[in-house]
């Protein structure tokens, strides 16, 4: 919503409170406590309960979709097995499958580690020295050319069949959309508030603290956020190439024995797995991004119009 | 033909800088203020070549002077903009603020630039206060006074929004407010309201008056309408480009405080007429100009 300078606008606006989200704002700005307001944490269960209902529904559906067409077409199940024998399939397997994802996680969350080291360094390095900047954009850009997932069979040859070489895929993948986020959020800041920063007096760090850091963070998560569900690829692609262990190795021996609800449930696993590096991430941004502590505070206050 | 090269620009000003080698120079903004001896900034190019951006300027603006420069896009008012602010440095000759020689980023100063350049993720406060922050300074009195500066540009009922929740004339004001809420002795402003629709430029400039009535201090602002200068300063001077230079400087009499019904009155047509000819007739006037110059040498 922009605000209007028509102070007669305003004035309707503040003297019929809480219609509809948008009054929400005006209530605010004038001072007045949002209309009946609700415990804090009330308040953020119904902002969740918003947010995840309509998902979760979907899925639901689709899952009864699913459920449905096995029966109605009688699809055998080594072909397509119906959610529920891949449920039954999870349960008896559970510790098999959470001793392999035990594996494969490990190897995704050193791998993306790796790559938010490596990426934001980089990407900051980037900003920084104009050098750096020249010689390295163009190699990424090539690089990013290159399917890293084919560089895989290369580094079992160099480092065996242990982690690495799936943590290194992992990394590869991963690193690309961190370095260039982050070097493009942090260019970014327009030049005027540089300009200001050093009319303040501003030391490089109060600079980089204040205002760099800020306007680059919300571009710097969305490389991240890329990136986590990359390096789950890059993990499972390494296993794909040479592994004995994890869910990649999972999937690819009860592929091979045309065991279609056991495909299934490592494919779900890993989808858990990617949506909880996911989840991490998103944690993270919401409590060190000051854009999403605004854009909390907006639904916040819509959730309690 | 006999243009003032690059190199006697620099040789020019040789004396100047000797002088103020010594201590502080007795001809530099006596009375505080601005001053500028024999400014030059020369660019040099990729290609080796170099482009003048301003040719030897001198000019004194008094202490809680409003002065106003107007000139064609990229006649050199921005890099003289940035210079006074200590962003960059001058190729040759000096510049001064109440006595002070500018040779690094000056922290007296309050610039507003075209762009509000607004921190999205703080609110309307914290984007004034954001000042007293990176200075180190008290912050509860910085509040205060942001409070107080906040209401004079009639944004009272916004302190604790969102820069996105504005629109950009009320941005701007935020912008304003931030340049005058460390108490700087000069203000510094690049074309303000370049981006602001014509009728709240007119509330702006009036919002701007008031402010600077109240604070009394030194303004240098930027422009490329002339009413708007004729209308917010004492004086006004007239930029040429390439290499820029300042060609004419007009003093504007009309009483204080002005309200837009001084724009309808012949002194004020009068006086934005004659900023006026150079543009309008823009070669003829710097030929003339000129011929003029080369007649005084």
């Amino acid at each position: 919503m922009t605000a209007t300078e028509d102070p007669a606008r305003q004035s309707t606006e503040q003297s019929t409170p809480a219609i509809g989200g948008d009054s929400s704002g005006a209530a605010r700005r004038s001072g007045m406590a949002p209309q009946a307001p609700a415990p804090r944490r009330r308040t953020a269960f119904r902002t969740l309960r918003r947010a995840l209902a309509p998902p979760l529904l979907t899925l639901l559906a689709m899952l009864v979709v699913w459920q449905l067409a096995v029966w109605v077409f009688e699809m055998p199940s080594y072909l397509v097995p119906s959610p529920g024998e891949v449920a039954v399939t999870i349960g008896e397997r559970w510790p098999l499958i959470l001793d392999h994802a035990g594996v494969t996680g490990l190897e995704i969350v050193l791998g993306f580690g790796l790559a938010v080291v490596v990426g934001v360094s980089l990407g900051v390095l980037m900003v920084v020295s104009s050098f750096v900047d020249k010689a390295m954009y163009p190699l990424l850009v090539t690089m990013q050319a290159v399917p890293k997932i084919a560089i895989a069979p290369i580094l079992v040859i160099w480092f065996g069949f242990g982690p690495t070489p799936k943590v290194l895929t992992a990394f590869l993948v991963a690193v690309f959309p961190i370095v260039v986020n982050t070097a493009m959020g942090f260019k970014q800041t327009p030049v005027e508030m540089i300009h200001l920063s050093r009319s303040m007096g501003a030391s490089a760090y109060k600079t980089f603290a204040t205002f760099r850091l800020p306007t680059a963070l919300p571009s710097i998560f969305t490389g991240l956020k890329v990136a986590a569900a990359l390096s789950v690829v890059g993990a499972v692609s390494g296993e794909f190439v040479a592994a004995n262990e994890g869910l990649g190795y999972l999937l690819l021996t009860a592929s091979s024995t045309i065991d279609s609800a056991g495909v299934f449930a490592g494919v779900m696993a890993l989808a858990v797995q990617g949506m909880l590096l996911y989840g991490a991430v998103e944690l993270l941004e919401r409590l060190f991004s000051p854009m999403s502590r605004r854009a909390r505070r907006l639904e916040a206050t819509v959730a309690t119009a | 033909m006999n243009r003032p090269s690059i190199f006697r620009g620099v040789q020019d000003v040789q004396p100047v800088t000797d002088a103020t080698a010594g201590g502080r120079p007795e001809d530099l903004s006596p009375d505080g203020g601005i001053a500028l001896r024999d400014v030059c900034k020369e660019y040099v190019l990729a290609d080796e070549q170099r482009v003048l951006a301003l040719g030897g300027t001198t000019l004194d603006i008094a202490k809680g002077e409003f002065f106003s420069v107007v000139g064609p896009s990229g006649c050199g008012k921005s890099t003289l903009l940035m210079m006074l602010a200590g962003l960059r440095t001058p190729t040759s000759g000096t510049i001064s603020i109440d006595g002070t020689i500018v040779d690094r980023p000056y922290t007296d100063a309050g610039i507003v630039f075209q762009r509000d350049a607004l921190m999205e993720w703080r609110t309307v406060l914290a984007n004034v206060t954001v000042q007293a922050e990176v200075r180190g300074t008290d912050r509860k009195a910085a509040s205060r006074r942001a409070v107080e500066l906040l209401r004079l540009v009639g944004l009272e009922d916004f302190v604790d929004a969102y820069p996105d929740e504005l629109s950009g004339g009320m941005r701007q004001r935020v912008s304003i407010a931030r340049a005058f809420v460390h108490d700087p002795s000069v203000l510094l402003m690049d074309e303000p309201f370049a981006a602001i629709d014509a009728l709240t430029r007119e509330t702006l400039a009036d919002d701007l008056q008031r402010i600077w009535l109240a604070s009394q201090k030194t303004v240098f602002f930027i422009t490329h309408n002339i009413q708007e200068a004729v209308y917010l300063s004492d004086r006004v001077a007239i930029m040429s480009p390439r290499p820029g230079r300042l060609v004419e400087i007009v003093d504007i009499d009309l009483p204080r405080p002005r309200v837009p019904e001084v724009m309808e009155t012949e002194e004020f047509f009068r006086l934005t007429q004659r900023v006026h000819r150079w543009f309008r007739s823009r070669e003829r006037a710097f030929a003339e100009w000129e011929a003029d110059q080369e007649g005084s040498r």
